[in-house]
């Protein structure tokens, strides 16, 4: 059998499995039983396709010979000789290694997040897997799909999505958040669309290798102002995908205020968001310095804010989530210094961090499931109950710091290297910086949580920690040291991917 | 490139939308004009979309088999653009919906729909779990 | 008074809605500290990458930063303060961005 029919499966699989849970979500066993079955799909899916292109409808390119519809002969002569017919008159979704290891973690966090969410809500919901399942869909396309506006209805579509993973959480303040969320989403989403409709009536296409053959070939004037202005709202649309500044207040809000399996899936939409827009970026306006610049300068203000917010916050979730934006601004350093080297680095952060932070929301999920507080100074002496998640966090903090022999210690190396190599120690050494911050950040919350004296008032609900979550935390510990010893597995891979994304 | 005067309309039009949307967004205090104002941003650039497809005189993009070629190229709208605006105003249609029902949540919790009550910084003293 | 407890004083009314209400911990204070200590020597260094578009220009950007610093600091109360959850503030940030990089995209790149 062809491995390639699996292609659309993974954003197929997800979608029908959202709709059926939906459907069913009055039978809790059956909701149970198709949301377990499709969650193990997800990561198994992208490990048995082939390498290929899917056609939507099966329209390729007309140089490929492999149109179905019957074309007028007197037209044939206006298409032959021309761009057209190098253009792809369908959605075309692409994978190849890069997005196999990206869509494996993707699916394997996804998995994680549908487990711990059966295990730790007493009824399961079936329209809160929905939620899960639908984002994870979207996550999916967003790496696989050639279609830029494609991605931005899924984007749409995440966007929707995130605001009811966060209104069905119940914690306090989650529908003034999710409106907040919608109103900004709508000025980012928007402009994003614009940039995208500009790219439209310059080139002619939405669909990305056919931008950049146009601008490429010279087709497209390269200076013109509107590509440029284009160029811009791009990146306005990544920034807020991303969550990086000015949208930084709002993603850590966002995060702060979902269910831990809920926040997995949140944080994996910025990963993915900033890699699939951020690529996009690249390969489009990548000969533009001014992108490249604008891209690195927004990183580091993201990772110095992020970083020294994270300090002065007083609730570990939103430790954890300024944490998070901070470290989405070393994926962005990666990105911008534009090479190849500094893009595998950077996608091999996003690909760590997709692991690690995950691991974080649930660790700390453990200790919200145990006290129903998450204020800093309520809390202590959590150790004695809790001794072996205890140590699972405390270690995916090490992780997330980058202390070897974890994952993220070698992503970090590597836009370390990278920046040297491009002539910029400074960042080198801000990255440096940062990170041992992050180490100090999170040795405050450990201290804090676990190893201060318990206060008098706080109440430790005796239930036992739900087997399954600890399960989910030893696969991701297990994970990262893998990746951490064994770095080649992944690395090269991506590399591969950040070569055809720097190929004209 | 040359615009007609009804692309030209379009354009202005939507640029202004957007403006004035943003400044809805920015200024009003009540929830619902936000919305509004978001909805106008929207609006704006559907506009602009549909716009770019636009041509005076234009005719159907379906090639009948008794066509001028060269009419047909020089003739026919670009149907892309009109594809993209029905999806995009299916999305923002669900936005707004979703919008307008957390607006209604948050009028029955509160009895206000004033943003600076309902959307400020509610860090202060938060202890934030029910 | 001295230096530490003026600190403690500009924390006490950030982190709190009464002042007079508000705990301030040794852990919480030494963590504003370093923040602060990061924040500065990170912006800093950051400065100096100006370098590449003109040495002179990097000299003016970080000696008016640490001017602005002696005349703005503790900076870290401030900016936790300015960081908030407040939509208008979000708001305002995010047309400000935008209009910075319409602009720069349309008029500053050749």
């Amino acid at each position: 059998m062809d491995g390639s029919i699996f292609l659309p499966l993974m954003v197929i699989i997800p979608i029908i499995c959202a709709i059926l849970v939906n459907l069913i979500h009055g039978s809790e066993k059956t909701t149970k039983v198709i949301a377990v079955i499709a969650a193990i799909c997800l990561p198994i899916v992208p490990l048995i396709t082939t390498y290929s292109y899917h056609f939507f409808g099966g329209y390729q390119p007309l140089s490929n010979g492999g149109i179905t519809a019957q074309i007028p002969a007197a037209l044939q002569g206006a298409i032959q000789g021309s761009l057209v017919q190098y253009f792809h008159p369908a959605i075309t979704y692409a994978f190849g290694p890069g997005q196999q290891v990206i869509l494996f973690v993707l699916g394997l966090v996804a998995m994680c997040a549908v487990f711990v969410s059966i295990a730790e809500t007493k009824k399961t919901s079936g329209v809160y897997l929905y939620m899960l399942f639908m984002l994870t869909a979207a996550l999916m396309a967003f790496i696989l799909t050639d279609d830029i506006f494609n991605l931005y209805v899924f984007f749409e579509i995440a966007a929707l999505v995130q605001v009811g993973l966060i209104l069905v959480s119940r914690v306090r303040g989650n529908y003034e958040t999710g409106l907040k969320y919608m109103l900004l989403g709508e000025i980012g989403g928007s402009f994003l669309l614009l940039g995208i409709g500009l790219l439209l009536g310059l080139t002619g296409n939405v669909n990305i290798s056919d931008i950049v053959l146009a601008i490429h070939t010279g087709a497209v004037d390269p200076t013109n102002p509107v590509l440029l202005f284009a160029a811009g709202m791009l990146i306005y649309g990544w920034l807020y995908a991303t969550g990086l500044p000015p949208f930084n207040a709002i993603k850590s809000e966002i995060y702060s205020k979902g269910l831990p399996s809920g926040s997995m899936i949140l944080q994996s939409f910025s990963v993915i968001g900033c890699i699939a827009v951020g690529l996009t970026i690249i390969r489009v306006f990548g000969y533009l310095p001014v992108t490249q610049m604008a891209m690195l300068a927004v990183s580091v203000i993201a990772m110095i804010l992020g970083i020294s917010m994270a300090m002065v916050q007083d609730d570990y979730k939103r430790i954890i989530a300024y944490l998070a934006v901070g470290e989405l601004g070393y994926i962005g350093v990666g990105l911008g210094l534009g090479t190849a080297y500094s893009i595998t680095a950077g996608l091999f952060q996003a690909v760590n961090e997709l692991v690690v932070t995950s691991f974080m929301f649930i660790g700390f999920g453990l200790v919200l499931y145990k006290t129903r507080t998450s204020k800093l100074s309520n809390l202590g002496g959590l150790l004695e109950s809790m001794p072996i998640p205890a140590l699972l966090t405390i270690l995916a903090g090490f992780a997330m710091a980058g202390v070897p022999p974890f994952n993220v210690f070698q992503s970090k190396y590597m836009l370390v290297q990278a920046a040297l190599d491009s002539g910029l120690p400074e960042l080198a050494i801000i990255m440096i910086i940062l990170s041992v911050v992050t180490f100090l950040a999170f040795l405050k919350i450990t201290y804090a949580i676990f190893l201060k004296p318990k206060p008098d008032d706080l109440e430790i609900v005796s239930d036992s920690l739900p087997a399954t979550t600890v399960a989910v935390m030893f696969l991701f510990f297990v994970i990262c040291l893998v990746i951490g010893l064994y770095p080649d597995i992944v690395v090269g891979n991506l590399g591969i991917y950040a070569l055809s994304v720097l190929m004209v | 490139m040359v615009f007609s005067a009804v692309q030209c309309g379009s354009l202005v039009t939507s640029a202004l939308l957007m403006i004035i949307g943003l400044v809805a967004l920015v200024y009003f205090d009540n929830i619902i004009k936000k919305i509004i104002g978001a909805a106008f941003i929207g609006d704006g650039v559907n506009l602009l979309l549909i716009s770019l497809g636009y041509k005076a005189n234009g005719i159907p993009y379906i090639f009948l088999q008794n066509m001028e070629v060269n009419n047909f190229l020089g003739q026919a709208s670009y149907p892309l653009p009109f594809a993209l605006v029905l999806t995009s105003i299916v999305i923002g249609a669900s936005t707004l919906a979703v919008m307008l029902a957390i607006s209604i949540v948050l009028y029955k919790r509160h009895g206000t729909l004033s943003s600076s009550a309902l959307l400020n910084d509610k860090r202060l003293g938060e202890d934030n779990n029910e | 008074m001295n230096l530490y407890e003026k600190f403690v004083e500009t924390l006490k009314s950030a982190f709190g809605a009464d002042p007079e209400k508000t705990l301030v911990t040794g852990a919480n204070v030494s963590s504003v500290l370093s923040a602060e200590i990061v924040l500065i020597a990170s912006i800093l260094i950051a400065a100096i990458t100006i370098r590449i578009v003109s040495p002179a220009l990097m000299l003016f950007t970080v000696i008016a930063l640490i001017l602005l610093y002696a005349y703005a600091g503790p900076i870290m109360p401030r900016l936790y303060k300015e960081h908030s959850d407040d939509l208008g503030n979000m708001m305002y940030y995010a047309v400000i961005a935008l209009a910075i990089i319409a602009f720069i995209f349309y008029w500053g790149v050749f």
